[in-house]
């Protein structure tokens, strides 16, 4: 089934033309990269795809629910971890936070919880910021660079994360300026000079 | 409901949490009041008092604790909301993207305004008390400094959602206090009685705190006067706001130009 259908994408910022016809389909329990240079598009199409910038042209459809992990996170510094999962307990309408908990364990910063964002690490931040679009289970989950700052394990059990999601029939697009686990994935996209290409394996 | 709440709790622990806010208000107000109180004269200053249009002749040390309480009250209270607001509007947005309503979202930030700025104008009116132990009316002292506290917090929260920095925002607020305060107070500026003062945001908090302080007149008019400011900077806020923590209209279908010649085909595989 198709979560995520973007057509003729275009993005310019003044002259520079950032995206000049983008294409692109997310079908459910896929997991799809996005590759590309620094300054190549890749953020502002996920930005895009998010609902957080509006497209000079072109349309996304979207069926279902978007959960969006920025490239820097976005966290309130003056509130703990567990008051940030509170607050967007009641924003997501949730009932209860098991699955939090679960990811709090899975992602390994259980012991940080009562900690002020402020006084947290970056690796620590980043585990918080990619909880915080995943904790509701949406339908299509879109990470910009989303291991910055992970040690080997959490970067191993970041992946197990997404596999479970993926059986879970949940979609997945993650973008980066490096893509290691090539296997991981079930299609990649490299962003150049404007366009989307498909990687051929 | 229950997202109202969390929203007012939170507000309410954002501004808490603004240590140097309340290091200012716990340090340097009593000393700002005591130097105050040192260095100006009692000698009797003429005032021009616009609920009676005539000229009041006040102590000039005491209309000078009252222009150091607001211009104070601007300062800390203009940086404060304008501080929390800059730490928290991707914040803000990200909520309001993941389902909370903007509606209880500015009704429970309003709400910590209109209490945080009550508390902080009536700790500033105890303050005042230790160095001016009898003004007239003390409620009405209070009334001025609590509208031009919410005036300058909406005003901080304004500044907070246009620029992306804080040193010029803070110097913002610093030098627009100034100017505002600094020209009604007729010890420092001789030209105090002019008639365009009136225009400023803080001109009708000065008058009422003025007629607290030295009369037995309730000064309506300036109530309203000062509700026309705070109004206007209020309302500028949540149009600002509700700019700023809006969802993009690209997920949805949006028309592309026909036939634009522009677009060439996808390219398809590597």
């Amino acid at each position: 089934m198709q979560l995520m259908q973007a057509t003729k994408i275009q993005k310019s910022y003044r002259k520079n033309h950032i995206l000049k016809n983008v294409n692109l389909s997310v079908g459910s329990g896929s997991l799809i990269g996005i590759v590309g240079e620094n300054g190549s598009g890749k953020t502002t199409l996920l930005k895009i795809l998010a609902g957080e910038l509006n497209a000079d042209k072109g349309m996304v459809l979207v069926n279902g629910s978007i959960g969006y992990c920025p490239q820097q996170p976005v966290v309130n510094k003056s509130l703990t971890i567990a008051e940030h999962f509170d607050y967007f307990k009641a924003a997501y309408g949730m009932n209860d936070l098991s699955y939090t908990e679960h990811l709090l364990d899975e992602l390994h910063y259980h012991k940080f919880k009562n900690e002020r964002v402020e006084h947290l690490s970056g690796g620590t931040l980043q585990k918080l910021n990619l909880t915080l679009a995943i904790m509701n289970r949406p339908s299509i989950l879109l990470l910009d660079e989303p291991y910055q700052g992970f040690d080997w394990e959490t970067y191993l059990r970041f992946w197990a994360l997404l596999e479970d999601l993926k059986r879970n029939n949940r979609a997945v697009v993650v973008i980066s300026h490096l893509i290691f686990e090539h296997k991981k994935f079930d299609q990649i996209f490299h962003l150049r000079n404007g366009y989307v290409y498909e990687e051929q394996r | 409901m229950k997202q109202f709440v969390t929203v007012l709790k939170y507000s309410f622990k954002e501004q808490m949490t603004n240590r140097f806010a309340f290091g200012l208000l716990i340090v340097f107000v009593p000393i700002w009041f005591w130097l105050l109180g040192i260095i100006t004269p009692s000698a009797p200053l003429a005032f021009k008092f616009r609920p009676t249009h005539t000229y009041l002749h006040a102590s000039g040390h005491d209309i000078t604790l009252i222009t150091a309480g607001l211009n104070l009250l601007t300062m800390i209270l203009g940086f404060m909301f304008f501080h929390s607001i800059q730490r928290s509007l991707d914040f803000d947005k990200r909520l309001t993207r993941a389902g909370l309503s903007r509606f209880w979202f500015i009704v429970g930030s309003t709400i910590a305004l209109l209490a945080v700025t009550a508390v902080v104008a009536l700790y500033m009116i105890l303050i005042l008390l230790l160095f001016w132990p009898s003004p007239h009316n003390i409620f009405e002292i209070w009334l001025g400094f609590w509208l031009v506290s919410i005036t300058y917090g909406s005003l901080g929260r304004i500044i907070g959602m246009i620029l992306n920095s804080e040193l010029p925002g803070f110097f913002f607020i610093v030098m627009f206090s100034m100017i505002d305060v600094f020209l009604q107070n007729p010890l420092g500026n001789p030209a105090a009685n002019k008639p365009f003062l009136q225009f400023f945001p803080s001109y009708s908090a000065m008058q009422l705190s003025v007629a607290g302080g030295f009369t037995h007149i309730f000064a309506g008019s300036q109530v309203l006067l000062a509700l026309s400011w705070l109004i206007s900077f209020f309302l500028i806020s949540l149009v600002l706001f509700y700019f700023r923590t809006k969802i993009t209209n690209s997920i949805q279908p949006t028309p592309v130009e026909a036939g634009d010649e522009k677009l060439r085909p996808q390219p398809q595989e590597l």
